[in-house]
C-alpha cells in the first residue's frame, strides 16, 4: 500500500488543522495562514480523507523524471527527505512555526499558486496540497452577491476549495496524484541542482566529453530543467555504466543521426548551440518507428 | 530523517513592477494591525471591565456610576465575545520548545495602570477628562505593544498568560485555561499575530 512509503498508513484527520496559502515573491514562494472556522474545516477534512481515498485506490509508482503518470489508475510515490528538506513549498506547507495570519486585509495581491492543509500526526506533519488559485478574483464588470433573504453583496475576497488535493507532503517524501503539479512545484529545489555536477561527472567518467563539454553541460543545465530532468533520469537509470563509444557510434546510425555532430572520435561532443540534442541521444529518446523508417524523439517514456 | 528546511524567503530579486509588487507585499504590518485592531481593542476593554466595576462601587455620582458600570459590561462582554468567537474557528497543533508563565506582569499591569483610577471617589469633571485621555494613551499604548496579552479580566476567569516559543525562534503568547509544559504538542487557535489561546490541552 503506497501510504505504508510514506507512514501514512490508516492515518486519521485529526480536529486541528491549518489552511496555509502559498503565493510567488520574487524568485521564490511566501506563505501565510488563513483561520478557518469549523464548518469549513469540516469540508477541508473531507478533502483530506477522499484524498487518501484515491491514493489508497491507486498503484504507487516510484518517480523517475521520464516517467508519465497514468493520472487516473497510478499514484507518484517519491521518498526523498532531502528533496522535502529543501524545497521551499515544503517549508511552506510543513512549516516548523507559524506563519503569517492573512485575511481579507492582508491577501496578497499576487495570485495565489495553491492552498494546503496541514496537520499533526504522531508520525509528524503531514500536508495535503491543492495546485490551484482558492482565491476566486472578480472580474470587472461583475460582482459577488449571497442570496439569503435578501441578496446582499460580498465585500471581501471569494475563496473556493476543492474536494481533493493532488499531493500529500511529509517530511520524509511526496504522494502526487499529479505528475506535472509534483514536477511544477518541487523539481527546482537546490537539493537537485546539488547533484547536477555528479550526474554529468558519472556520464564524463564512463563515456568522456571532449573538451570541456562536460562543465559547459553541467553549467547550462543548473538553469535548464528540462536538461536537469533527463540529466537525472540517465544518472537513475545507470545505463551508461557499461555503454561504449561504439555502441553510441552504432545507435546514432540506427537512428539516422550525424556522429560527427554527436562524438570526436570517443569523446561526446557537446554542442552550445544545440544542448537537448546529445541529453537526448544519451537518455534514449531518439527512436525509429517499429513499422516504418520514421524518427522519432520521446518526451517521456516508461519501462515496461 | 527529517531534514533542516529552507526559509521560505525569497532570493533577491530587481525587475521593475515584481520589485514594486514585492515592496507592497513585503510590508503587510500596517493591514495586518488593522485586521488585529477589533481584536485588541475589545481585550482592552476587557482589561479595563473590573476597573469600571470598582469604580462603579466607588463613585457617588449616578452618572458616572452608570457610565462606568456600562463600561464595565461592555468590557466582559467584550471579553467573552473574543473568546466565543475565536472557539468557533479550528486550531492547530505545534510543538512549545520553552514556557514561561507571565502572571507576574498582570500583577504589574494592575499596580501601574489600574490604581491610579481608583484613587478619586468624587471626580470633578476635570479629573473625568484627564481619566479619559489617560485611558486612551494607555488604549493605544496596550494596542501597539505586548501589553494587549495581559488581561486581569482573563485571569479572573481562570486563563492564564504564557510567553512561548516555537521552532526556531518564533516567540508570542499562549492564553490557556491548563498548564503548558515545555515540549509539549499544544492546540491552539491564532487569535492575532503572536497572540494563540487553547481552549483544551493536547497530548504530550
Amino acid at each position: 500500500m503506497p501510504g505504508d512509503v510514506l507512514g501514512l498508513d490508516e492515518l486519521e484527520i485529526p480536529e486541528e488543522l491549518s489552511l496555509i496559502v502559498a503565493w510567488k515573491q520574487r524568485e521564490g514562494y511566501e506563505g501565510g495562514e488563513v483561520r478557518v472556522v469549523a464548518g469549513v474545516a469540516s469540508y477541508l477534512r473531507e478533502a483530506c480523507e477522499r484524498t487518501l481515498e484515491q491514493v489508497s485506490a491507486r498503484e504507487p509508482r516510484v518517480y523517475t523524471p521520464d516517467m508519465q503518470l497514468e493520472e487516473d489508475e497510478e499514484l507518484l510515490v517519491l521518498e526523498d527527505a532531502e528533496l522535502v528538506g529543501d524545497s521551499q513549498i515544503a517549508a511552506i506547507v510543513l512549516p516548523t512555526e507559524p506563519l503569517p495570519i492573512i485575511n481579507a486585509q492582508s491577501l496578497p495581491r499576487r495570485p495565489l499558486q495553491l492552498y494546503a492543509v496541514r496537520i499533526r500526526t504522531d508520525s509528524g506533519d503531514v500536508a495535503f496540497v491543492r495546485k490551484t488559485n482558492p482565491h476566486t478574483p472578480i472580474r470587472a464588470g461583475r460582482m459577488f452577491a449571497l442570496l439569503g433573504n435578501t441578496l446582499s453583496r460580498i465585500g471581501g475576497p471569494v475563496f473556493s476549495l476543492d474536494n481533493h488535493f493532488d499531493l500529500i507532503v511529509t517530511e520524509r517524501g511526496i504522494l502526487a496524484l499529479r505528475q506535472s503539479y509534483f514536477e511544477l512545484l518541487f523539481r527546482e529545489t537546490p537539493a537537485l541542482q546539488r547533484h547536477i555536477p555528479e550526474w554529468v561527472n558519472a556520464i564524463n567518467a564512463n563515456v568522456p566529453f571532449a573538451g570541456d563539454g562536460a562543465a559547459r553541460l553541467a553549467e547550462r543545465a543548473a538553469t535548464d530543467g528540462r536538461l536537469r530532468r533527463r540529466l537525472r533520469s540517465i544518472a537513475e537509470r545507470g545505463h551508461l555504466s557499461t555503454v561504449t563509444a561504439d555502441q553510441i557510434r552504432k545507435h546514432l546510425q540506427d537512428v539516422g543521426l550525424s556522429e560527427s555532430a554527436f562524438l570526436d572520435g570517443d569523446q561526446l561532443l557537446y554542442d552550445e548551440a544545440n544542448p537537448f540534442a546529445l541529453v537526448y541521444l544519451l537518455n534514449e529518446d531518439f527512436f525509429q518507428g517499429g513499422l516504418t523508417d520514421a524518427s522519432f524523439r520521446s518526451d517521456r517514456k516508461s519501462p515496461r | 530523517m527529517a531534514q533542516e528546511r529552507v526559509p521560505p524567503a525569497a532570493g533577491p530579486g530587481s525587475d521593475g513592477p515584481r520589485e514594486k509588487d514585492a515592496i507592497r507585499d513585503a510590508s503587510p504590518s500596517r493591514r495586518e494591525r488593522a485586521s488585529d485592531l477589533i481584536v485588541e481593542l475589545a481585550l482592552f476593554m476587557s482589561s479595563y471591565a473590573p476597573l469600571f466595576a470598582i469604580l462603579a462601587i466607588r463613585f457617588r455620582s449616578t452618572g458616572l456610576i452608570l457610565a462606568c458600570a456600562a463600561l464595565s459590561a461592555v468590557g466582559f462582554a467584550a471579553g467573552a465575545a473574543v473568546l466565543v468567537r475565536f472557539h468557533q474557528v479550528t486550531g492547530s497543533t505545534w510543538t512549545v520548545r520553552t514556557v514561561e508563565d507571565r502572571g507576574g506582569e498582570v500583577a504589574g499591569y494592575l499596580a501601574t495602570y489600574l490604581l491610579p483610577f481608583v484613587t478619586v471617589s468624587e471626580p470633578d469633571v476635570r479629573d473625568v477628562v484627564g481619566y479619559v485621555l489617560f485611558l486612551m494613551v494607555i488604549a493605544v499604548i496596550y494596542v501597539r505593544s505586548s501589553l494587549v496579552q495581559i488581561n486581569p479580566t482573563l485571569y479572573l476567569f481562570g486563563w492564564r498568560l504564557y510567553a512561548i516559543e516555537i521552532g526556531n525562534g518564533w516567540s508570542g503568547y499562549l492564553l490557556a485555561r491548563r498548564p503548558v509544559r515545555k515540549g509539549t504538542d499544544v492546540a491552539a487557535v491564532r487569535m492575532t499575530e503572536r497572540l494563540f489561546v487553547s481552549y483544551t490541552s493536547r497530548r504530550s
